[in-house]
């Protein structure tokens, strides 16, 4: 993923796929990963189209 | 000490004279009270569990439909229509397309087959619509009779609706004709139709003959299997009645389980003594919103919970409803939650709660396949996030019940949150108000 950098590193960060926990579910997500600290994020794409309607959905908003 | 919850107006079940009445806690339990000068007075069962009554009743909201056709108010439930004295806007509307049917039930609120006029011609179906989509609509469609699949017309009928901007048309069908019919079962659906509302009562034929009058097990499950066939989603409406089938509830939530994704939902009706139906009831005979989820609790050894039940706002006592996402292990995976919902002010924009409630049906009783929901998501590996997405919104159950009012239990104040509204002579009439009928079998309607 080269259009993103750790703030703190200034790596460049690389795809991951990572679990993530969210009312008692475990499942996988696609994100990206600095690859020396760790720190792991979402691109907003994967936030608006999953976690955003999974999110209504879990919570039948 | 009986404490009077609140006041309200009723009818007498005889007479069927507007009289005052009260909700009244006696023994731990709720009654509707009223006395009709000339008939006497009148004590019935609303609520099995008095503990219950106050704190589900605390949802109840007010929306008043944007363009109520009449002023008056002193003539309700009388004159209907809606009024500017309703308390709710619409959701869901019945509309009646025939008064034909191919069964002649026990149990028939619509009293069906009784009175055999020429159905109307789509032309007529037409013009009553069209006086109603710009009244705040469109709405959800039930198409009802009589037995609607009975109409020939009924695709081009369902075409029609859909042209006419209605987004959700539902067939509500005893299933005769879809399960001896599948190529007409296919026109409903490639005209438009998205969901087979299917009377289904309970799992043994002996069931079926109390209250449909004939063996009938066989044909629902072959209504269903062309249902699968057709990817055409299918919502059981169950009358319930309390020495009939009251004790199959579990079975029905195992059953309706087992076939999901083709089945979207179990809706439960209590019997209401109204149109065609047994000897008038006593309380012991009453199945009351509470029960219902009682029995869901009980018969399903707390897989399911009452708490898993959200009230619609409008009119809490109602209805209840619930969302359940089927896992790959079998289990259940509740998704609604009453403390959850509870905490949420619904006053904060967004739509209404009919308009929200009919978002959710008309988003949750149809069939909708794998590829649909890839196209919003994409597709994704096992394990995933977008997998268990994509779970969610095609295998789950919707779990939901309504008790209507008869003459005995109408309770104006409920009778004016209404949201299921019958389209009768260009009017929209709320569904209880157009079924009731007296001890004498006088309708109000």
């Amino acid at each position: 993923m080269d259009n993103w950098q750790c703030f703190q590193c200034k790596e460049s960060m690389l795809d991951d796929k990572f679990p993530v926990h969210y009312q008692g579910i475990t499942r996988t997500i696609q994100g990206i990963k600095c690859p020396r600290c760790g720190a792991k994020y979402l691109t907003e794409d994967i936030v608006v189209k999953i976690v955003n309607r999974q999110e209504k959905a879990l919570e039948d908003k | 000490m009986p404490e009077t919850f609140r006041d309200t107006e009723s009818l007498c079940p005889v007479c069927l004279q507007k009289i005052p009445a009260q909700v009244v806690e006696e023994d731990g339990r709720v009654y509707l009270k009223k006395d009709c000068t000339e008939h006497g007075n009148v004590r019935t069962l609303v609520w099995r569990d008095a503990s219950t009554y106050k704190e589900w009743g605390a949802w109840q909201m007010s929306f008043v439909p944007q363009q109520p056709r009449f002023i008056k108010k002193e003539d309700c439930p009388f004159v209907c229509g809606l009024c500017s004295e309703h308390l709710a806007d619409t959701c869901s509307v019945v509309f009646e397309v025939t008064n034909r049917c191919n069964l002649n039930c026990p149990v028939c609120f619509a009293k069906s087959n009784e009175v055999n006029l020429l159905d109307p011609s789509l032309s007529k179906l037409k013009e009553e619509l069209q006086a109603i989509v710009g009244n705040r609509g469109p709405f959800l469609i039930q198409l009802s009779g009589g037995e609607p699949t009975l109409r020939d017309d009924l695709p081009e009928l369902i075409s029609m609706i859909k042209n006419l901007g209605f987004k959700h048309v539902q067939v509500n069908t005893n299933g005769l004709r879809i399960a001896y019919e599948p190529d007409y079962l296919r026109k409903l659906k490639e005209n438009g139709a998205d969901v087979i509302y299917l009377q289904f009562d309970g799992l043994s034929d002996e069931i079926y003959r109390k209250i449909r009058g004939q063996k009938m097990l066989n044909v629902k499950q072959q209504a269903i299997r062309n249902c699968e066939n057709e990817e055409m989603g299918v919502v059981f409406v169950v009358t319930l009645m309390r020495n009939v089938n009251f004790d199959q509830i579990g079975r029905l939530v195992e059953f309706a389980k087992s076939n999901i994704p083709t089945v979207k939902g179990l809706h439960f009706q209590p019997i209401a003594y109204f149109g065609r139906h047994p000897a008038p009831p006593q309380d012991d005979d009453r199945v009351t919103l509470d029960d219902v989820w009682k029995a869901l609790e009980d018969q399903t050894a707390g897989m399911i919970k009452q708490e898993n039940f959200v009230p619609e706002k409008v009119h809490p006592y109602c209805t209840f409803s619930g969302l359940f996402v089927l896992l790959e292990s079998g289990e259940f995976l509740p998704i609604s939650n009453y403390h959850r919902s509870l905490n949420e002010c619904g006053c904060c924009g967004g739509p209404s709660p009919s308009e929200h409630w009919g978002n959710f049906i008309s988003e949750y009783w149809r069939f909708r396949k794998d590829k649909e929901i890839e196209q919003i998501v994409g597709q994704d590996e096992a394990g995933s996030w977008i997998e268990f997405f994509k779970r969610s919104q095609t295998h789950y159950l919707t779990i939901s019940c309504m008790p209507f009012q008869d003459a005995w239990t109408i309770d104006l104040n409920r009778l004016k949150r209404c949201c299921i509204h019958v389209l009768q002579e260009n009017r929209l009439v709320p569904l209880c108000a157009r079924y009731l009928t007296s001890t004498t079998g006088q309708r109000l309607y």
